[in-house]
């Protein structure tokens, strides 16, 4: 009886402890898309892909080096960037292929954070930096080539939802 | 004639060394094993060649002046050292060890009294942030190259690299690639919880 209220004790105790740290409480969200730029029909390299928006078009289009005929989004994902951890998205849902690890390196405020990014292929890491992202702006990674085309990580920071 | 003096005889013969005498004992061989001449024809080809392979000796440049040099440098180390240049010597490393502990203990009280006033700042302490400009993009993969365009105006930012390996076009992305999961179930990425706490 006394090994039960113990048990009970500690696992009340640790649940607190988990439920008030402030490192996992996030600050922001992170968007990241992958995308796929081609100069061959789209539909017949990956015909699941759908084209992407016209936004990423015209950005990739005005960066040298990444102007390629079509774009194809072939995945996104979402996720909360916390105040002290990292944590992951994986664009194409169901694979470790392609990852991005991030990791505040500053205090967000409302015009951005500055994050620890990562990027990670085929399980293993293939750069590391720290970038300012600001609201609203997206910065692009160009990786690996894959059918005669180009994967691009688009990377945008979001407010938190309802604010 | 014994072996000896036939091969004896036969050596020099190869090097055109043979006295007048010599030439006399020899064309009796010769007659008896005519086909020493082949032998001595090769073996004059032979010597032809590797003199043709190999550059004539050539003096060392300026060799005078080294071969002075090293003359000079080692009558140097053979010669004593006189008495009165050594002692003197070692009497001033003597005085240096007597200076050495009171300008030790001195330098070390100046850094001590220097340490309490740069403390006594406190919080109005100003410390100097050396601004980067640019990020630094770290690639760990050998061959792997990185480029950082900022379009200005914008606000857009691009980070190239080159020089990653090609996914093969066998994996299909859209599919999950080869690391589909049969279950389709959510991934648990999270890896790192290493807490920071200095903000």
């Amino acid at each position: 009886m006394k090994i039960l209220a113990v048990a009970i004790c500690w696992l009340s105790l640790a649940s607190t402890l988990w439920g008030e740290d402030p490192g996992k409480e996030a600050v922001a969200r992170l968007r990241a898309v992958l995308l796929f730029g081609t100069d061959d029909e789209l539909a017949e390299v990956v015909p699941e892909a759908e084209v992407s928006n016209r936004a990423h078009v015209d950005r990739l289009l005005a960066l040298k080096g990444l102007e390629y005929g079509t774009y194809g989004l072939l995945g996104s994902d979402t996720q909360p960037v916390w105040r002290s951890y990292t944590n992951w998205a994986s664009p194409m849902k169901g694979s470790e292929e392609i990852l991005l690890s991030f990791e505040p390196n500053s205090q967000a405020g409302a015009a951005g954070v500055r994050l620890d990014l990562e990027l990670w292929q085929s399980k293993r890491k293939v750069m590391k930096t720290t970038q300012s992202l600001k609201t609203g702006k997206w910065l692009y990674i160009a990786g690996p080539e894959w059918r005669n085309g180009r994967l691009i990580v688009g990377i945008e920071l979001l407010p938190l939802e309802g604010k | 004639m014994k072996q000896e003096r036939k091969e004896e005889l036969i050596v020099r013969w190869m090097d055109d060394a043979l006295s007048a005498a010599e030439v006399d004992e020899m064309k009796v061989i010769l007659e008896s094993e005519p086909e020493l001449h082949e032998l001595r024809a090769n073996h004059l080809q032979t010597r032809e060649e590797l003199q043709s392979a190999f550059n004539e000796i050539q003096d060392v440049p300026y060799g005078d002046f080294f071969q002075t040099k090293l003359d000079q440098a080692i009558r140097a180390t053979e010669t004593p050292e006189p008495e009165a240049t050594r002692s003197r010597s070692l009497g001033w490393k003597n005085s240096l060890r007597w200076w050495l502990a009171p300008v030790t203990v001195g330098a070390m009280a100046v850094a001590f009294l220097a340490g309490t006033r740069v403390n006594s700042g406190g919080t109005n302490t100003v410390r100097s942030i050396v601004a980067v400009s640019g990020p630094i993009v770290y690639t760990p993969e050998g061959g792997v190259t990185s480029n950082f365009v900022d379009a200005e105006g914008s606000g857009t930012s691009v980070i190239v690299l080159d020089g990653l390996p090609p996914i093969p076009d066998s994996f299909n992305l859209m599919a999950g690639g080869k690391s589909l999961k049969k279950d389709n179930s959510e991934m648990q990425l999270i890896t790192a919880k290493t807490e920071r706490k200095i903000y």
